[in-house]
């Protein structure tokens, strides 16, 4: 079961093309009175224990081939019931999956390239870490077992400079600055501080790509509203002169 | 539009540990309705089969004690 599970909860990347070739549904979720009925039914039916059939019959009264009989029947109906439970996970998993990997697309994080990319915003000192040590992580699956591995791969010079100049723009002495926070702070203090910047790196992030993913799934709404709003300042600045 | 009181009847006789019922009471309101659907027919298609394999359980068992 735990490989059914494990299977169903990896994604082929296909499966993030096709997603990618489809274009972007519109789907329709629970409105907010829906929302509140569901939770009140729930709260109504918490508690109530759910009916269950029982067959009056005392098992030391039985024979010794009778229990032997319901022994190896109840074997078999765990059996089948495993069997059952085990494809109704799969495909719970797959239709969480799907969820999940929607989210990721409306992030536009539904690729590795984006994934890693997002790496770079997100954790620093990663692309000096790719720029001097000459590789990058990537996440590879095996064609045949479908399992992921996490693998380095060689970039070329050209990468690794390109990594470096984007790191020392973007973070300034990047190298430098590590080394004498690691100096000054000690490790503890330092990876508090990085983990800090992570948190903040990614919400930013989340909140730059949520925009970007609004404007695209909603870009006229949005585009309409933006031209009010641009309409709304001209008159202003027009007011004003 | 979805019938909540079927979800919900489904969600509630599903046979599912505790901890996994309310994390699909927190996961359903971000689903879509087509992926709430699809859950919906999954626990239906389950409890279908387990009440399917309870009753022939239930049968034999009742044929092995009353076979005394």
């Amino acid at each position: 079961m735990g490989d059914v599970l494990r299977q169903s909860a990896e994604f082929s990347d296909q499966e993030i093309v096709d997603s990618q070739e489809t274009g972007i549904e519109q789907p329709s979720f629970l409105t907010p009175a829906e929302q509140v009925r569901f939770e009140q039914l729930l709260a109504e039916v918490e508690g109530q224990p759910p009916a269950e059939d029982i067959i009056e019959a005392d098992f030391a009264e039985l024979s010794p081939e009778q229990r032997r009989q319901i022994v190896a029947l109840e074997a078999e109906y765990n059996d089948q019931r495993d069997e059952v439970k085990a494809v109704v996970a799969n495909r719970k998993l797959q239709l969480l999956g799907r969820a999940v990997l929607r989210v990721a697309k409306f992030f536009d994080l539904n690729t590795k390239d984006k994934l890693m990319t997002a790496a770079l915003e997100i954790i620093p000192y990663v692309g000096l870490g790719y720029a001097v040590f000459g590789k990058r992580v990537v996440i590879d699956r095996d064609p045949q077992t479908q399992r992921r591995s996490i693998n380095f791969e060689d970039i070329s010079v050209i990468d690794r400079v390109i990594y470096l100049v984007g790191e020392v723009l973007a973070s300034g002495h990047a190298l430098r600055g590590a080394l004498n926070s690691l100096k000054r702070e000690g490790m503890k203090k330092v990876m508090l501080k990085a983990g800090q910047e992570i948190a903040q790196n990614t919400s930013k992030l989340l909140v730059t790509r949520g925009r970007q993913g609004l404007k695209r799934e909603f870009g006229g709404f949005l585009s309409g509203k933006n031209q009010n709003i641009g309409d709304q300042e001209k008159s202003q600045e027009f007011d004003q002169n | 539009m979805i019938d909540l009181e079927k979800l919900v009847a489904l969600l509630t006789k599903a046979e599912m540990p505790a901890g996994e019922l309310e994390a699909w009471k927190k996961i359903i309101p971000l689903l879509s309705l087509e992926q709430i659907e699809e859950l919906m027919d999954i626990l239906l298609s389950e409890q279908v089969q387990l009440a399917g394999l309870r009753e022939e359980y239930l049968a034999k068992a009742r044929q092995i004690v009353e076979s005394n």
